[in-house]
């Protein structure tokens, strides 16, 4: 939030302002020899509050590779300024895990970790920092989209800094709603058999027409209210494009607050800008980041990461479509085709990934002669989503 | 000294005693084949020895063939005029034969020059001269100044007889005759003596010489090449009026002694004129002062969207940029798309990059000074511009005819279409800028002249209305100008520089915010000009500037805002220099500059300063204090000699050598962590926690010039070192910090280089190719100082771009018709590219080390653009002519930047360029003069 990061994110749109014109952004791959690097990442929150504390270990890669690496096998513990010592376990490829910290009132604490080849890193002792609640969620709608706001205040002004992640869930129905399906009956060496049926009571099948999709924050998201005369939080944390499919029905968004320290806000926004602010005429140069992690054994050897003890606090919304008139979301798809009921035709359109989606007309016995298909995509909603109600679904 | 000149005089005195009676034994052997009447003159000026007086404009297109073999001088001059109307004069005493057209000139040779009893020689012209008194009778008589106007006539300064000194000095204007304007830099040379003066920027020269008859060869690019016969007596002044060449359809160059790099004692200077600027072609077409100078050897810019210079190895904020004066602190429109600076004001603009002379001072790399013309003192003209972005004019005129004048310009911007141009999303961007220039120059007799000038520009700029940023200078200055005597001259000006930006964001209500930022300077500078005689002139003077700056100032914006006033105290300093300058000519081929300036820079209250305990890392952590200081209380003073050497060996007349030292220091300096010069970089003082900054250069140069002095070639080497320059820290944070000394950290940098250039500005052909090689490394290993970069070695900087090569090329198809076409290469400059990857909050991100270990790919560009004038007739009321280009002819995209993003979870690798393709522009120039006699 402050006025060169802003600055900065501007100077990004100035740099496409010519893009747009000029087209001047393009995807490239510097010819980079990366030297091995394989520096510890260490992330995690020691949870002060309810709820339990998870700690993922990894290992940077050279710049070329895809894999993500992760540090198996070590061992974490939480130390206390009073010798407390908790141990986490491995519930999966090093990801460290306790299911409730009890820490105690004016104590200290740290992340100890030993690696499988012996080299021992620690955090510094940190201040329990205890997270205001989150007051509410709110969105505002212009021609752009949907903002989503989150409100939060520390009547005592002591947090001023502050990290969120958020996970967002959305539902949405598939283009064409459909009462047919086609029966498919494995045939051992041959095609199979492809009939076209009413479903039961002829009402539509709802497991392919509404799904569920979701995503969880890629950026970091961090705020301050330092330079504010009271410690409120009024900001924008996700940008909805307007006719995104996320809110064709019904979206929900749950946030997560964590309070951090200043140098925990820092690193963070330094990570930021080298990760997500890059790109613009007025470049910050990119700069090397440094948490509060070191190795004992040795100094000089570079450990990313920022350990904070702090609770976190949650809050889930939901935006209902119907509080957006106009919003204009509509899959693409190709307008249904009419196909004549007899079994090539059937097998022709299961094969090329067709669904039935109503009856054109009927023969005077009653059975169907045409029927409409369209796209799978546009019928069956599994195909990009689950069809499974998340429990907090309303 | 008085010695040596006398055996000066006595020595030319032998030598036209000697040739007098050598006159009829000269046999020439030449050979013409159809070649012009003036050029077979000139050789056989060239073979003979004689000085052969002519006016080339009396002569038509004839063409003479023949040869002679050892004829004599006579027969060859009367071969070669043989059939035309031309007279033939011999002048046995000087060496003279004089060419003229009808009637013979009647010359009686002052024979009897050095005892005093010279008789007034006729004139080609038949109208006696203006009788001439001693100027020390002249000097409260402003009228009586000659205007020497013509070619063929002898002057006389001083009354003959006079002999009490061995040297005289005469001073005087060179103008431009129709509009009265000064001519800066043209050059007045006297072959006989092998010495030459250029004009200050007023327009003046001062030349001391022993009595005596010379012929002055005047020269300035853009005016025609002329010579003015002179007899001197005594002390006493000439102004001289020249003429435009590009008015005169039908002229004759004739190459002779430009000003050349060879002669002058500086180095490491380029001096372009506005239509030297106007011919290279630049992107939207608008003539741009400041990106010409970027085809210069030694001076590059990050990329395409900066008009920051790295001069050497500099930073951008190591450049004194100078509008008549005013130290311009933001010399970019645009997003650095336009230079501040309005062409149709500005006359020329001269660099210095080694020798920078010590009036000058404050800044380690650079001078850059811009100066703009003064009005038309005869009538009131205009010019007006039409490009793709932006429009111009100006007015010009007299206030009182001959004596003062007013020039008016102005620019605006229109760039919103492009912006409209844009996706919706960014539909309410907008962006704009204009600047304002006046100057007004009076004359209020010979001996005073004063000059005001103002300039005024800002930029604004919102891009999808979330936040408004605007900037902009501002600029005052007045200027006298009085003439003590023949030897002695003084400038005396004052003014107020300011430079601001304001950022505001209203979008969100909570976090609604205005912030500005500003510099304010007052000045006063004395400067004098001492001829003290024909080997020394001297310069000296004293400047002093008053800084105020407020470097932040954070405020809420509505009622709703919450957010909490924060003020960064105002910093305030006195920043004062003594210099002395002194040019000696020990020889005519050897000559010395030395100057030494004398800078105090005092950090004055009231303030409260953070102390930092004694030999730990500036951080937070190690703050052991704050000391207040009182109002007007000296806190803390910097001060120490800098030094200006430079030397020059000139073995032949068209090959000289010369060496330089120079040191400066820098007291003010601009913070930045972004490659290019953003709207939000900021400024700071030198104080009890931010040492200046120290930097020296030697350097070495060879100049020879071929072919006349047409090509101009130099060879110029430098290294230098800096001290003390600021660099940032990883991740600093430089806006509204108020313990910025935490975050910023002391580097040692050292650049050194090769820059060829070679140039040819005559002929139809004209131009220039450089070629630089260099580098700029910097380091940073005082462990005290916290955390070290790149481990304590060497790194490049930013702008390390290790070869260009630029070529700036003109073709003068015909007078209202000419080509351009330029072309620059050079080394990608070095960037910080991520070497590996790590999974963080919901992304892959990226891991960077080292600064600056990778370049971005080379850099190539070519740029063409023809220049179509309108008819010359004088006498029409408009001349308009059209400028049509082609900027980045081969469509490259030349990357500003290589970065890697994280997007969605992954990192994606990006080329930025600023131009992706080829960018046509047109301009419409027009200029407009209501005086229809001429």
């Amino acid at each position: 939030m402050t006025t060169k990061n802003k600055m900065i994110r501007s100077a990004v749109v100035v740099v496409c302002l010519f893009a747009a014109v000029y087209s001047c952004k393009d995807k490239y791959e510097a010819p980079v020899s990366s030297p091995k690097t394989g520096y510890l990442v260490v992330e995690g929150v020691i949870n002060a509050g309810t709820g339990p504390t998870i700690i993922m270990l990894g290992r940077s890669v050279p710049l070329p590779e895809r894999t993500q690496v992760k540090e198996t096998g070590a061992l974490v513990q939480v130390e206390g300024s009073n010798s407390s010592v908790v141990t986490l376990t491995e519930v999966s490829n090093g990801v460290y895990r306790h299911a409730q910290l009890t820490l105690a009132n004016g104590v200290k604490y740290r992340l100890k970790i030993k690696t499988m080849t012996g080299n021992e890193y620690v955090s510094e002792f940190q201040d329990v920092k205890i997270t205001p609640v989150i007051d509410s969620v709110s969105w505002t709608r212009d021609a752009k989209g949907v903002d989503i706001f989150i409100h939060a205040q520390d009547a005592q002004n002591k947090t001023r800094y502050y990290k969120w992640e958020f996970e967002e869930t959305w539902q949405y129905h598939s283009r064409f709603s459909t009462f047919l399906r086609y029966k498919v009956t494995p045939i051992p060496n041959r095609p199979p058999l492809v009939e076209l049926v009413v479903n039961d009571n002829g009402t539509t099948i709802d497991t392919i027409y509404k799904c569920w999709q979701g995503a969880t924050s890629t950026e970091i998201e961090i705020g301050s209210t330092a330079k504010l005369s009271q410690d409120r939080v009024y900001l924008p944390i996700q940008h909805i494009e307007q006719a995104s499919l996320k809110l064709s029905v019904l979206y929900s968004i749950y946030v997560n607050q964590t309070a951090l320290s200043k140098r925990g806000y820092e690193f963070f926004e330094r990570m930021k800008k080298n990760s997500e602010s890059v790109g613009s005429v007025f470049d910050p140069q990119p700069s090397e980041i440094r948490g509060n992690i070191v190795c004992t054994n040795d100094p000089s050897e570079i450990v990313i990461g920022f350990v904070e003890v702090s609770s976190t606090v949650n809050k889930r919304v939901f935006i209902d479509n119907r509080n957006l008139p106009g919003w204009g979301y509509r899959q693409s798809c190709v307008e249904p085709i009419t196909i004549l009921n007899n079994p090539d035709s059937v097998l022709a359109s299961y094969f090329q990934g067709q669904l039935p989606v109503g009856i054109v007309s009927t023969k005077p016995n009653g059975s169907i002669d045409y029927y409409a298909a369209a796209e799978g995509i546009c019928v069956d909603c599994t195909l990009r989503g689950s069809n499974k109600k998340p429990p907090f679904w309303p | 000294m008085r010695y040596w000149l006398s055996l000066f005089a006595i020595a030319i005195f032998f030598c036209l005693s000697a040739s007098a009676q050598k006159m009829d034994s000269v046999l020439l052997t030449v050979e013409f084949n159809a070649t012009p009447i003036p050029r077979a003159l000139a050789e056989i000026e060239k073979r003979s020895g004689f000085r052969v007086f002519f006016d080339e404009q009396q002569f038509d297109s004839t063409r003479v063939t023949f040869s002679m073999t050892s004829a004599l001088i006579s027969a060859v001059i009367a071969k070669t005029l043989e059939g035309t109307d031309f007279q033939v004069a011999f002048d046995h005493s000087s060496k003279a034969i004089f060419v003229s057209k009808g009637q013979a000139v009647k010359t009686t040779l002052p024979e009897n020059l050095f005892n005093g009893n010279a008789r007034r020689p006729e004139t080609l012209t038949g109208t006696s001269p203006r009788p001439v008194r001693n100027t020390r009778q002249l000097k409260n008589d402003t009228a009586a100044t000659q205007t020497a106007s013509l070619e063929n006539k002898l002057y006389q300064i001083g009354k003959a007889g006079n002999k009490a000194t061995p040297a005289v000095t005469i001073v005087g204007y060179i103008r431009e005759a129709k509009t009265g304007e000064p001519i800066t830099g043209a050059s007045i040379q006297i072959e006989k003596l092998k010495m030459g003066v250029t004009t200050d920027q007023y327009g003046y020269y001062a030349l001391t010489l022993p009595r005596g008859r010379y012929v002055f060869n005047i020269q300035s690019i853009g005016m025609r090449d002329t010579r003015r016969q002179v007899v001197i007596n005594d002390d006493g002044a000439m102004d001289i009026q020249l003429q435009t060449q590009v008015t005169t359809l039908k002229n004759v160059i004739v190459s002779a002694q430009k000003v050349s790099n060879v002669k002058g004692t500086q180095m490491g200077m380029q001096k372009i004129d506005i239509k030297t600027i106007k011919q290279v072609p630049v992107v939207f077409g608008e003539a741009d002062v400041l990106r010409v100078l970027l085809t210069l050897p030694g001076v590059k810019t990050v990329g395409e969207a900066s008009t920051g210079l790295n001069v050497r190895g500099g930073s951008t904020d190591q450049n004194l940029i100078l509008f008549n004066d005013a130290t311009i602190y933001n010399p970019s429109h645009f997003f650095g798309m336009f230079s501040a600076f309005n062409p149709e004001v500005v006359k020329e603009v001269v660099l210095y990059k080694s020798s920078i002379p010590a009036r000058y001072g404050g800044r380690l790399s650079s001078v850059v000074d811009i100066s703009s013309r003064e009005g038309n003192k005869k009538n009131i003209t205009g010019a007006a511009g039409i490009g793709l972005l932006t429009s111009r004019i100006d007015i010009e005129g007299p206030i009182i005819k001959d004596r003062s004048s007013f020039i008016i310009g102005g620019r605006t911007t229109y760039a919103n279409w492009l912006l409209n141009l844009l996706p919706d999303q960014y539909k309410d961007s907008k962006a704009g800028f204009y600047d304002v220039n006046l100057n007004i120059s009076h004359e209020i007799n010979k001996n005073n002249t004063v000059y005001l000038t103002g300039y005024l520009s800002k930029d604004r700029f919102n891009l999808n209305s979330d936040t408004v940023y605007s900037y902009g200078n501002q600029n005052l200055s007045l200027k006298w100008k009085h003439v003590f005597s023949n030897k002695l001259n003084s400038q005396v000006t004052t003014g107020l520089d300011r430079y601001y930006y304001d950022i505001y964001s209203d979008r969100n209500p909570v976090n609604a915010y205005k912030m500005g930022f500003d510099i304010n300077q007052t000045y006063l500078k004395m400067h004098f000009n001492y001829y003290l005689s024909s080997e020394h002139t001297i310069d000296f003077g004293v400047n002093s500037i008053y800084y105020k700056l407020h470097p932040g100032n954070f405020k809420p914006l509505g009622k709703e805002s919450l957010i909490s006033p924060d003020k960064i105290a105002p910093e305030q300093a006195l920043e004062s220099a003594l210099y002395v300058n002194d040019r000696f000519t020990i020889s005519p081929s050897f000559s010395v500059e030395a100057g030494l300036r004398y800078s105090v820079f005092n950090s004055v209250g009231p303030n409260d300063v953070n102390q930092y305990a004694p030999g730990l890392p500036k951080t937070v952590d190690n703050q052991i204090g704050v000391t207040a200081y009182k109002k007007g209380q000296f806190m803390k003073t910097y001060s120490g000699p800098e030094y200006r050497v430079s030397v020059r060996y000139a073995p032949t007349e068209n090959f000289s050598i010369k060496a330089g030292y120079n040191t400066q220091r820098q007291y003010i300096h601009m913070l930045s962590n972004t490659a290019s010069i953003a709207p939000t970089d900021i400024w700071k003082l030198s104080d009890l926690n931010i040492k200046p900054q120290f930097g020296d250069q030697v350097s070495l140069g060879f100049y020879h010039n071929f072919k006349s002095n047409t090509i101009e070639t130099s060879l110029e080497f430098y290294y230098k070192n800096i001290r003390d320059y600021l660099d940032y820290k990883s991740g600093a944070s430089l806006v509204m910090n108020h313990h910025i000394e935490t975050d910023v950290i002391n580097t040692k940098g050292k650049a050194y280089g090769a820059e060829l250039m070679i140039k040819k500005l005559t002929g139809k052909l004209n131009g220039w190719v450089s070629y630089t090689w260099s580098r700029v490394l910097l380091k940073m290993d005082d462990p005290s100082a916290g955390e070290l970069i790149n481990g304590g070695n060497f790194y490049p900087s930013n702008y390390d771009k290790p070869h260009d090569v630029t070529l700036i090329g003109n073709y003068r198809v015909n007078h209202r018709f000419s080509i351009s076409l330029n072309g620059t290469y050079s080394t990608g400059r070095p960037i910080t590219l991520p070497v590996g990857r790590f999974f963080y909050s919901g992304s892959y991100r990226t891991l960077y080390a080292d600064r600056n270990a990778h370049r971005i790919p080379d850099f190539f560009r070519m740029d063409f653009s023809m220049n179509i004038e309108g008819n010359h007739k004088v006498r029409q009321k408009t001349h308009n002519s059209w400028t049509i280009g082609l900027y980045n002819l081969t469509g490259r995209k030349n990357p500003y930047s290589v970065y890697y993003v994280s997007e969605g979870g992954a990192i994606n690798g990006y080329k930025l360029s600023i131009f992706g393709s080829i960018i046509p522009f047109v301009n419409f120039n027009i200029r407009f003069n209501n005086d229809h006699k001429k």
